[in-house]
């Protein structure tokens, strides 16, 4: 009776999931995309932090602004990003998340100080102001940046059993890389180099790793 | 905000505190000898004490902070630390100032000195932390008139918008900073640029800044990078006072004459101007560091603990 039932599960997921046929890379990819994703996320926050100061200064509602517009816009993204997993997840989807989020951060770079300025001047409440202002520069990249969790538990879970060590790891991986973006950035890379420069860089970076997972990424099998 | 202290003043100011020692080592020998806390207050963004002692009674953001502001309860309207004495160095450099802007309020003694000096000079002060000013009213003789108006705000905000009303300023004072904590946002070149702009045709700028550190080398180039030509205050060797201005800075003639002429209202708040003058040094350019701006600021990274 037992072993019946466990060759049922097996063979359930062995047929759905078809987990075991990729390459010995594939995974690790995976959780490293997820973590970098977190690292950029927290880099561009705080930097953030430092983008918003000229214009609505650096008191405690401004970061209260800038984290909510993060965590809103993150949570946007947990939501499309799992929905999207249910239409053919691929790493090929995945890699096209960060090149959309590395883009999507690119009017930081110079534009930003303009759409800060003209909200600066037409809100007069500094609150309200780094909140519409942090809305606009930093919501969208943000949304891709939370898709991508959900998005890569889908490609990472083998059967229903081990979805939760799936998740659980992937968890791990973005929410280390966080902590990694966080304290790098504003110990270490302020001291550095430029905003704008560590900016670029970061867009680069998820540039880079979004094309690699486009690229190598043509496997559909993980329906 | 508040203003740098000296780590010397800390540390004394710490025992002090604990240990009810006396403190004899603040230049011009006060002896502030804080024996017990009086008052705390959670801003949202320090703790406030207030200490006292038989004297003195002087405002502190925790045990192991630096000294922010004391006053002689008996005669409050005297300034009894040389920072904000330091900083009337902008007044002898302007002493027909009609507006001024004070950023970073501390206890109120530099606005309530001026008000004394010049019951009709017309004093805007800009402070983050609304608990400051409240502690202020409450524990300092702090008071507001008609001329003297407080608004809660960041500094570097309060600048912008004042600049885009058209609002300019004789004298701008700078005392924002405290002795472990810079906004990295208020020590750029773009900002002293906005300071610069908020100024009136010959106008003044006193800024009450580090001694210490890569850092003070550092505001050194941002300063001068904006005006050019910049004078130092120093009074006890931990605080110095920047001077600047709009259009350059009077003759050393002109100064010494602006004293002479304010000698005898200086000395109601207690401040000796012939010290005053003698320590208005002017400064070598610096040279090795270039200056923060808001790309490059990482002000906190670069004090020295």
């Amino acid at each position: 009776m037992t072993s019946s039932l466990s060759d049922t599960v097996d063979n359930g997921s062995q047929t759905v999931l078809a987990a075991g046929s990729h390459p010995y890379w594939r995974n690790p990819l995976i959780y490293f995309a997820a973590a970098w994703s977190g690292f950029f996320v927290m880099g561009v926050e705080l930097l953030g932090g430092r983008l918003l100061s000229p214009y609505f200064g650096s008191s405690i509602f401004v970061w209260g602004a800038l984290i909510a517009v993060f965590m809103t816009a993150l949570s946007i993204g947990y939501l499309i990003g799992g929905q999207l997993s249910l239409r053919s997840p691929s790493l090929n989807g995945l890699g096209a998340l960060l090149i959309a989020e590395s883009i999507l951060a690119l009017p930081l770079i110079g534009f930003g100080d303009y759409v800060f300025d003209i909200i600066s001047y037409s809100i007069e409440d500094p609150r309200y102001g780094s909140l519409l202002a942090s809305a606009l520069m930093f919501g969208l990249p943000t949304v891709f940046s939370g898709m991508v969790s959900p998005y890569a538990v889908r490609l990472l879970v083998e059967n229903v059993e081990k979805s939760g060590r799936s998740a659980g790891r992937l968890y791990f991986a973005s929410t280390l890389g966080s902590a990694g973006g966080t304290i790098l950035t504003t110990f270490y890379l302020v001291l550095l180099f430029e905003i704008n420069t560590i900016i670029i860089s970061l867009i680069a970076i998820s540039l880079a790793i979004g094309l690699g997972l486009f690229l190598t990424g043509h496997d559909r099998r993980a329906r | 905000m508040i203003a740098v202290r000296g780590n010397m003043i800390a540390a004394l100011a710490m025992a002090s505190i604990l240990f009810g020692a006396c403190m004899h080592g603040i230049a011009q020998a006060n002896d502030f000898n804080l024996k017990r806390i009086v008052h705390r207050e959670k801003s949202i963004y320090r703790n406030i004490l207030i200490a006292e002692g038989e004297k003195y009674r002087c405002m502190t953001f925790g045990r192991r902070a630096s000294l922010q502001t004391c006053i002689q309860m008996d005669r409050p309207d005297l300034l009894v630390m040389p920072y904000p004495q330091g900083m009337l160095a902008g007044l002898i450099a302007k002493p027909d100032a009609e507006r001024v802007l004070v950023i970073g309020l501390g206890g109120g003694m530099l606005p309530m000195a001026l008000r004394k000096i010049d019951p009709q000079i017309h004093i805007d002060v800009v402070e983050l932390d609304p608990s400051v000013v409240d502690v202020a009213r409450s524990h300092f003789s702090f008071r507001e008139d008609a001329k003297l108006r407080t608004y809660v705000n960041d500094g570097r905000v309060f600048v912008r918008r004042q600049t885009r009303l058209g609002a300019r300023y004789d004298i701008i004072f700078v005392d924002a900073f405290e002795n472990n904590y810079i906004p990295e946002h208020m020590i750029t070149q773009e900002y002293i640029r906005e300071l610069r702009t908020a100024l009136r045709p010959g106008g003044i700028l006193a800024a009450n800044t580090f001694t210490k550190g890569k850092l003070s080398r550092y505001e050194m180039a941002t300063y001068q990078s904006v005006f050019g030509e910049v004078r130092v205050v120093d009074l006890d060797g931990s605080n110095r006072i920047l001077l600047t201005g709009r259009d350059g800075l009077p003759s050393m003639a002109t100064v010494r004459r602006n004293a002479r002429n304010l000698e005898s209202k200086l000395s109601l708040v207690g401040v000796d101007t012939n010290k005053l003058l003698s320590e208005f040094k002017s400064q070598p350019k610096v040279l090795d560091v270039k200056p923060l701006t808001d790309q490059y600021s990482p002000a906190n990274l670069l004090l020295d603990y």
